[in-house]
């Protein structure tokens, strides 16, 4: 018995992901190399940690969405299963 | 200098070795003798904190602290290139261990090497990657033995010498790494990889406090009188983007190449705790600042009245040292010591452990033909090494890495940002045939190997010569040539798989559970 787990969300996570490191790399990077203080913290140094902030908490809600997407898949094999069962002592 | 003769640091990292010592010592329970697995993977059981927290401790070594710490102070916010290439590779890291594990589970898998023989069929391109990976270890345990040689030199005002100081320290390293394999390497990393994500944090804020009044006074003092530091077109001979670009991208790419990383992706109990462990490596990417920090305040020392650093790679130490808190730095020179010794117990283990499995057992079974991993005849065939000998010979390798080590560690050795960055330019050519492997169905074993060896002539020819092609380091075009190479000559061999249930264990459809 098989069943497949979907996981729409995993392309958009994958983009989000994408975008935050080409932003951190030329010439995008270059959005925040200026010779100032951000937030307490050197420009470049706060755009640096704010994509990667997006990544990780992009990772942290991807890592909960692909949890829920298998434990969804496990019930319906679950469920499959006792269908299966069932029929099996109908028989 | 009072310090000089105080025994506070000394007694601090006394009682630090202490610890160190009951952790790696204690006795094992459900320790299965005579398996290789069980020594190196701990038979794929550690939970999901401990493997996040022993990759992380594995990962951030005590050169990070003096090398890095130094190399921040030299070139300003270029040091910042840790921030994508930490955070990108623990998304790599998830995405690769979920598929990685499954495979090792299944198949009884140890090193990525072992990985690359399953999906490609090839002991020669085992040999050929197990032996990649070990030598470009190997000089990251040098530049480590000098970090450990020197903290406990520094903590113990002289008296103990660098040499004495790494030649005790590693004793006890191999001895533990002897005794207990990966279970102790779990019990030290885990106190260790704790005591350095807080103790970045806490001498990032007591330097800054202390000198500054604060963290952006730090950085407010530094941009007052060395701005050019605050901008990567401004950081002389390194601000290039091609620099950036280079260092970020070979660092994302080798950092899970790494025969000690990329172990870690074994010794989970399943596919949720590498995943948590990925999380982690990229959340620790964003904690790299904290190091940044104790950077900038060394660039500002001499503008608040203070005597400047002569080896920018000691301004850390010398720092806490001159605050003449005794506690606080022995704390200091044992969290230090605390990353070198994760760092150095994790590699002793991978790479002795990646030798012996790899290139020895790897060479025997290439010249007797033996079956590959996965095939049928593989489970069948006769065993032509012992789990015992291949324990055995483990525990002789790391002895001899760690002599070779220390012997090469008393040459004179550049900054070790440099031999570090070095050492992932050639780690990283594993990166495209270990994903190729995994993402990629048409990768053949032909293409593998033409790419990985072009690439390494590549970057070899390029580092000798001293050639940088368009301002890009070496390594960044030895990986474009081993992804073209290993691209083309995959789409013209098609080699068809002669075990198409290994193929379907690597592809199982999109994301299926199979009852």
């Amino acid at each position: 018995m098989s069943v497949r787990v979907k996981k729409p969300h995993r392309k958009y996570f994958i983009v989000v992901y994408i975008i935050s490191y080409l932003m951190m790399l030329p010439p995008f990077v270059y959005i925040g190399d200026k010779a100032s203080i951000t937030l307490g913290l050197p420009t470049l140094i706060t755009w640096l940690l704010f994509w990667g902030a997006v990544m990780t908490v992009g990772l942290i809600i991807q890592y909960q969405l692909d949890k829920r997407c298998e434990k969804a898949a496990e019930e319906q094999l679950k469920a499959q299963d006792e269908v299966a069962a069932a029929e099996q002592l109908k028989d | 200098m009072t310090n000089a003769v105080s025994p506070v640091p000394f007694v601090v990292l006394g009682i630090y070795a202490l610890i160190i010592i009951i952790l790696a010592f204690a006795p094992q329970k459900k320790r299965k003798k005579d398996s290789f697995e069980d020594y190196y993977t701990g038979s794929k059981s550690f939970g999901g904190f401990v493997v996040a927290v022993i990759m992380i401790a594995t990962f951030y070594a005590g050169s990070t602290w003096t090398g890095w710490q130094g190399f921040v102070a030299e070139y300003g916010v270029f040091g910042a290139y840790v921030i994508p290439y930490c955070v990108a590779s623990g998304i790599v890291i998830y995405f690769a261990g979920e598929r990685v594990w499954p495979l090792g589970k299944k198949y009884g898998l140890n090193t990525m090497p072992d990985l690359l023989e399953l999906r490609y069929q090839s002991i020669g391109l085992k040999i050929m990657s197990g032996f990649l990976g070990v030598l470009m270890d190997v000089t990251v345990v040098t530049t480590e033995i000098v970090t450990i040689g020197y903290v406990v030199n520094v903590a113990t005002s002289g008296r103990v010498s660098v040499t004495l100081g790494a030649m005790v320290a590693m004793t006890l390293l191999a001895l533990y790494l002897i005794w207990g394999g990966i279970k102790s390497i779990g019990r030290v990393d885990t106190f260790n990889g704790i005591f350095l994500v807080l103790g970045a944090i806490f001498v990032a804020f007591f330097v800054s406090y202390l000198y500054y009044g604060g963290v952006s006074e730090v950085f407010e003092v530094a941009l007052r009188h060395e701005p050019e530091k605050f901008t990567l077109i401004g950081t002389e001979g390194y601000g290039t983007a091609q620099h950036w670009f280079s260092f970020a991208v070979i660092c994302t790419m080798g950092a899970m190449c790494w025969p000690e990383v990329y172990m870690k992706l074994y010794v989970g109990k399943g596919v949720n705790e590498t995943r948590f462990t990925g999380i982690l490596s990229a959340a620790a990417g964003v904690w790299c600042v904290f190091f940044l920090i104790t950077g900038f305040a060394a660039i500002g020392v001499e503008y608040i009245g203070l005597e400047g650093f002569e080896d920018p790679q000691s301004s850390l130490l010398l720092m806490v040292y001159r605050s003449g808190k005794l506690v606080v730095f022995g704390m200091v020179a044992a969290f230090i010591l605390a990353a070198s010794i994760s760092t150095v117990d994790g590699i002793l283990l991978a790479d002795a452990g990646a030798f012996t499995n790899d290139v020895i057992y790897g060479i025997k079974r290439l010249s007797s033909k033996a079956p590959h991993i996965g095939t049928r005849e593989y489970r069948t065939s006769d065993v032509m090494m012992s789990q015992k000998t291949i324990i055995m010979l483990t525990r002789i390798i790391i002895v001899v890495i760690a002599t070779l080590a220390l012997i090469v560690s008393q040459m004179d050795i550049p900054m070790l940002v440099f031999l570090i960055v070095m050492n992932y330019q050639g780690v990283a050519l594993l990166f495209p045939i270990l994903m190729g492997g995994l993402f990629w169905k048409r990768a053949t074993a032909t293409g593998a190997l033409a790419g990985l060896g072009s690439g390494i002539i590549l970057t070899v020819i390029l580092l000798i010569a001293d050639i940088e092609i368009l301002g890009f380091i070496p390594g960044i075009w030895g990986v474009l040539l081993d992804i073209v190479v290993f691209v083309i000559v995959s789409l013209m061999t098609g080699e068809k798989n002669k075990n198409p249930e290994i193929l379907e264990d690597f592809f199982p459809g999109e994301h299926m559970i199979v009852k």
